[in-house]
């Protein structure tokens, strides 16, 4: 099978050895301080959409979160990553690793249906009568989504004959 | 030891049962405290990017601050829930861990240290220079808090006594 094999050879590369060996404890911990971190900018987002955080306007938290939001990707993403390199031909048949990329995948389909559908009506509409219900139901996807990915993390650990 | 005894406690309660009642007690409480730490620990990075100068300078801070009280608020009292729960479930276990008794330093800390200065710059006090140092201080005490948090799940240090 084409998927064990890439993962048992970034299970084999220098770095997956390292971290699985000695240092698993430094990637965990970018991941959760990051996800700490930027978790609050994909939040407050998704309240200022849903009207639970009026101030300041949508369109000023979307320009100040972008380069921030991808900042958060980038050490999430990647911390992310290293450690499935650590563990890859485990976690790859893990029920709970599988859920967390299919609702990763999901996040990024919500987020890509916003910016090209709804985001600029939002812009439009804010200086006229507040959000959009698609924007809204956005909004509340994107939370839902994300609870569901902490979930699934934390399945990992409980789930899966060696884990 | 009275802390010890209190924690002693603590791990025989019908609490402490219930969370060990069933494998998935224990993740389930995790996602909730999970929760409670991107609503409190993410939201209060965004106020010290703000007091630091980084994001949503042309909002005022105690604008911004009050805006995300709310439920920065309900963060906290999900973890301070949540934490216990799962403090219950080996109260031994996190006595004798060194990343433990860090995160409760650093929360200690970070506590005392809202009290004293973080909310009076965050009700608007304060020169930029304080603004900043309190940016600072709080930015870096949660990520320690967190980091620390983590590191009790993976590290599992035990301190041993001979």
């Amino acid at each position: 099978m084409a998927i064990r094999e890439i993962c048992q050879a970034l299970e084999d590369t220098w770095l997956g050895t390292a971290v699985r060996e000695r240092v698993y404890y430094i990637p965990q911990i970018f991941h959760l301080v990051g996800m700490a971190l930027f978790g609050g900018a994909v939040v407050m987002e998704d309240l200022r959409l849903l009207g639970r955080v009026r101030k300041p306007g949508y369109s000023e938290i979307s320009r100040q979160f972008l380069p921030w939001k991808w900042a958060g990707g980038v050490v999430v993403g990647l911390s992310g990553f290293v450690i499935f390199m650590s563990d890859a031909t485990r976690l790859y048949r893990n029920e709970g690793f599988q859920w967390k990329v299919v609702l990763l995948l999901l996040v990024a389909a919500n987020a890509l249906i916003f910016r090209s559908k709804v985001y600029q009506q939002v812009l439009i509409a804010e200086k006229t009568d507040g959000i959009p219900r698609a924007a809204k139901i956005s909004a509340a996807l994107s939370l839902l989504l994300w609870t569901g990915v902490i979930v699934a993390s934390r399945i990992i650990g409980f789930v899966g004959p060696e884990y | 030891m009275p802390l010890f005894k209190l924690l002693d406690w603590w791990g025989e309660t019908p609490v402490a049962h219930a969370m060990n009642s069933a494998v998935w007690v224990f993740p389930a409480v995790e996602v909730l405290h999970m929760i409670g730490i991107v609503l409190l620990v993410g939201l209060a990075a965004i106020i010290d990017l703000r007091l630091l100068g980084v994001r949503f300078t042309g909002t005022p801070v105690p604008a911004l601050s009050s805006e995300l009280a709310p439920w920065t608020t309900t963060g906290f009292v999900l973890v301070l829930i949540t934490g216990p729960l799962l403090l219950s479930t080996d109260p031994d276990r996190y006595y004798l861990s060194w990343e433990f008794r860090f995160k409760m330093a650093c929360l200690a800390l970070v506590i005392l240290f809202d009290f004293a200065l973080h909310s009076r710059v965050r009700a608007g006090g304060g020169s930029p220079a304080m603004q900043r140092l309190a940016g600072w201080v709080s930015l870096i005490l949660w990520c320690c808090v967190v980091a620390a948090g983590r590191a009790i799940g993976v590290l599992k240090t035990a301190i041993l006594f001979n």
